[in-house]
């Protein structure tokens, strides 16, 4: 293998797994305040992209015209929906459940993952839909290796907003509400934090981050399937789970690692292997690491 | 009105498909005032006429109507007015399978069908032990004439020889020494791609290497990068969409400038939606739409005028089929099984509207045809190579 191939392996690794890392986000934010694995996040990075088709089918020639501001508006708008989706799913599958064994809501976050999956294959049919060209295909040379503008944006774009995320958590008065919240959950109320009100803006905030990486992952390969959300949930699990579920730069730090790590599989194995390629670091990483690559920075839990 | 007459004579048993029976008497065929004293010809025929692929079937139906009307306005053949008995499969193997019930009980002397190849495979096992003689106009699964059965023939091509086309393609048209085979791991994808490798070899080509895709994968951007790395001449998959129109798209992002060639699986509209402008300037290869062969012009102008529409991908086949059984029971002067498997099995040359005919010792159509297409930049494909010009 070449240095130019390994360099270019890498980079394909660094773009997929920053998409990874954002799904990420939303399953270590929720585990750290609530201890809740939320599998109900693969759904609303499939959701996020169908709403993203969705915008763009609503822009009509408007997003034909201008392409950015088209993909911009389609981030927006399905950010937020899917995070008005999240507070709709904590609200109905979660709250309620909140004082249940720790079991009880996680076969609920799978039920709410198979249903949000069924309802998309429903509306939308088996079919794949598929996203517009929203920057050039032409790819760029640069030095050894080659991107499409596309893969730039989603990696600058992705890094960015976990950049923003970790701030939020780490400087704003509701950042800090979150970090008490995961710290103790119960002597949180008692310094005057409004638990529910937290862990509503904690679900809407991942589902957001979900919906984004969603966008991202239509406007780069262009299509989107309704069974996208099993195979990108469990890959952003495997991240999450990897950085070290409940730290957020963890979610970061996973991602770009799953990202590179099967981005390489396929170099030592045939292709086919790259997804038990992933699954296969979930399990060791269970085995040998469980509190992952960073999970030790316990005080940094969100 | 088919429903209704099916359910009086039908056993309970029957009731369940009784529903999808639409007997198709042709012309004078089953009128008592026939002037012919011998039995009629019973052929029947099944193909999709509801659901998802009806489009394709009812053309084949409408491909045989035309040839059985031709025929039965000569006066039948060998004295024998042509009857059709037609059944709607549903592209679903259990109704298809009770077709193939439905054509043993109703003792018709020859099977027109079946469409999908994996009612065919199973259907023929069932018309084998009656020894009713079928052949399929559009079923390209390689299985289907390689269970031993004498009574299976097949007018179109099969999955592998699609590979051979694209290897010639590969090395006589465009000159390429060196390929990289992708198949997506399912019997068909697997099929053509593996024949494309053995054929691009023994021309004198390489492959550098042949992989397995997962069918349902996304993200290709590792296997092209090492693919970049080999620098190969042409790329081929074997497979469908939209894996091929991600791939060709990842290839050029990758900065893959390299020929991209797929198969009938890919050609379509999807190719272009998932694959973008990448698609455009790929090649696939497919069996040919009954518009684009010089031999079919005068059936498609008559399809066209009695129907209104365009006849699809494999009514010609279809009407190559019904012609070619009526001269075999002509030459024979018999409608017997026997007689018919027997004279198919001999056929020489036979001219048909998609080309020439002849069988394999399993039933092949030695020289079935098969055409490179181009993807234009609307989308749509067209005939960029015919092997038999």
């Amino acid at each position: 293998m070449s240095p130019s191939e390994i360099l270019q392996q890498i980079v394909n690794g660094l773009v997929v797994g920053s998409v990874y890392g954002l799904i990420a986000l939303g399953y270590t934010m929720v585990y750290g305040i609530i201890r809740l694995i939320n599998f109900a996040q693969g759904a609303l990075y499939e959701l996020g992209a169908y709403l993203g088709v969705a915008v763009f089918g609503l822009l009509g020639t408007f997003a034909t015209r201008n392409p950015i501001l088209g993909l911009v508006v389609a981030v927006i708008c399905s950010a937020l929906a899917t995070a008005a989706g999240a507070y709709l799913v904590e609200r109905v599958a979660y709250r309620p459940l909140r004082s249940a064994p720790p079991l009880t809501p996680l076969v609920s976050s799978l039920a709410v993952f198979f249903l949000v999956i069924s309802i998309i294959q429903v509306v939308t049919g088996a079919q794949p839909l598929t996203y517009p060209q929203v920057l050039s295909p032409r790819p760029w040379n640069l030095g050894p290796v080659t991107l499409t503008p596309t893969e730039v944006m989603i990696a600058v774009v992705a890094i960015a907003l976990m950049v923003a995320v970790n701030f939020y958590v780490q400087h704003t008065k509701t950042g800090r509400a979150m970090r008490a919240i995961a710290a103790n959950t119960r002597s949180a109320p008692l310094m005057g934090i409004n638990t529910t009100r937290i862990v509503t803006i904690t679900f809407m905030l991942g589902g957001a981050m979900a919906a984004v990486a969603g966008v991202l992952f239509g406007i780069n390969y262009g299509t989107v399937t309704y069974n996208m959300g099993e195979f990108g949930g469990l890959v952003a699990f495997t991240a999450a789970v990897l950085g070290g579920i409940g730290n957020v730069p963890g979610a970061l730090v996973g991602g770009l690692t799953v990202g590179v790590f099967s981005s390489f599989a396929t170099v030592v194995l045939p292709n086919q292997w790259q997804e038990a390629v992933v699954f296969g670091i979930l399990i060791a990483v269970l085995a040998f690491r469980p509190q992952g690559i960073l999970g030790e920075r316990v005080a940094d839990r969100a | 009105m088919g429903g209704l007459l099916g359910r009086a004579l039908r056993p309970l048993s029957m009731v369940a498909s009784a529903g999808v029976l639409a007997l198709v008497v042709a012309a004078c065929g089953g009128s008592p005032s026939s002037s012919t004293s011998k039995s009629p010809f019973v052929v029947g025929f099944a193909n999709p006429l509801t659901g998802s692929e009806a489009t394709y079937g009812v053309s084949d139906l409408n491909a045989v109507n035309m040839a059985v009307e031709a025929l039965n306005a000569q006066g039948g053949v060998a004295g024998h007015k042509i009857q059709l008995i037609s059944c709607d499969t549903k592209a679903d193997p259990a109704t298809g399978i009770a077709c193939a019930h439905l054509f043993v009980s109703d003792k018709v002397n020859a099977v027109i069908g079946f469409f999908n190849s994996d009612i065919s495979i199973p259907a023929s096992g069932i018309l084998n032990q009656a020894g009713i003689p079928m052949v399929s106009g559009a079923s390209t699964n390689p299985q289907l004439t390689l269970q031993g059965f004498k009574n299976v023939f097949r007018v179109c091509g099969t999955d592998n020889f699609q590979g051979q086309v694209e290897a010639e393609f590969a090395y006589k048209v465009l000159h390429v020494r060196t390929a990289v085979a992708i198949n997506d791991e399912e019997t068909y994808g697997q099929g053509v791609s593996q024949y494309f490798a053995q054929n691009f070899t023994k021309l004198g080509g390489r492959v550098l290497s042949s992989q397995g895709v997962n069918a349902s994968a996304t993200d290709f951007s590792s296997l092209l990068t090492q693919i970049k790395g080999l620098n190969p001449g042409i790329i081929q998959f074997g497979g469908f969409n939209p894996a091929a129109g991600l791939l060709v798209k990842q290839a050029r992002s990758l900065g893959i400038t390299a020929p991209f060639i797929s198969d009938d699986g890919t050609i379509g509209p999807l190719f272009y939606q998932t694959g973008g402008s990448a698609t455009v300037g790929a090649y696939l290869s497919s069996e040919p739409a009954p518009q684009d062969l010089a031999t079919s012009r005068t059936f498609v102008s008559d399809y066209v005028k009695k129907y209104g529409n365009q006849p699809t991908e494999f009514a010609g086949y279809n009407y190559d089929v019904m012609e070619l059984l009526g001269h075999v029971v002509q030459t024979e002067g018999s409608t017997s099984a026997a007689a018919i498997i027997k004279g198919l099995a001999a056929t020489h040359d036979y001219k048909g509207i998609t080309g020439v005919i002849n069988f394999d010792s399993v039933g092949n159509n030695i020289t079935p045809q098969y055409l490179i297409y181009k993807v234009q930049p609307d989308g749509s494909s067209t005939v960029y190579w015919n092997p038999n010009a």
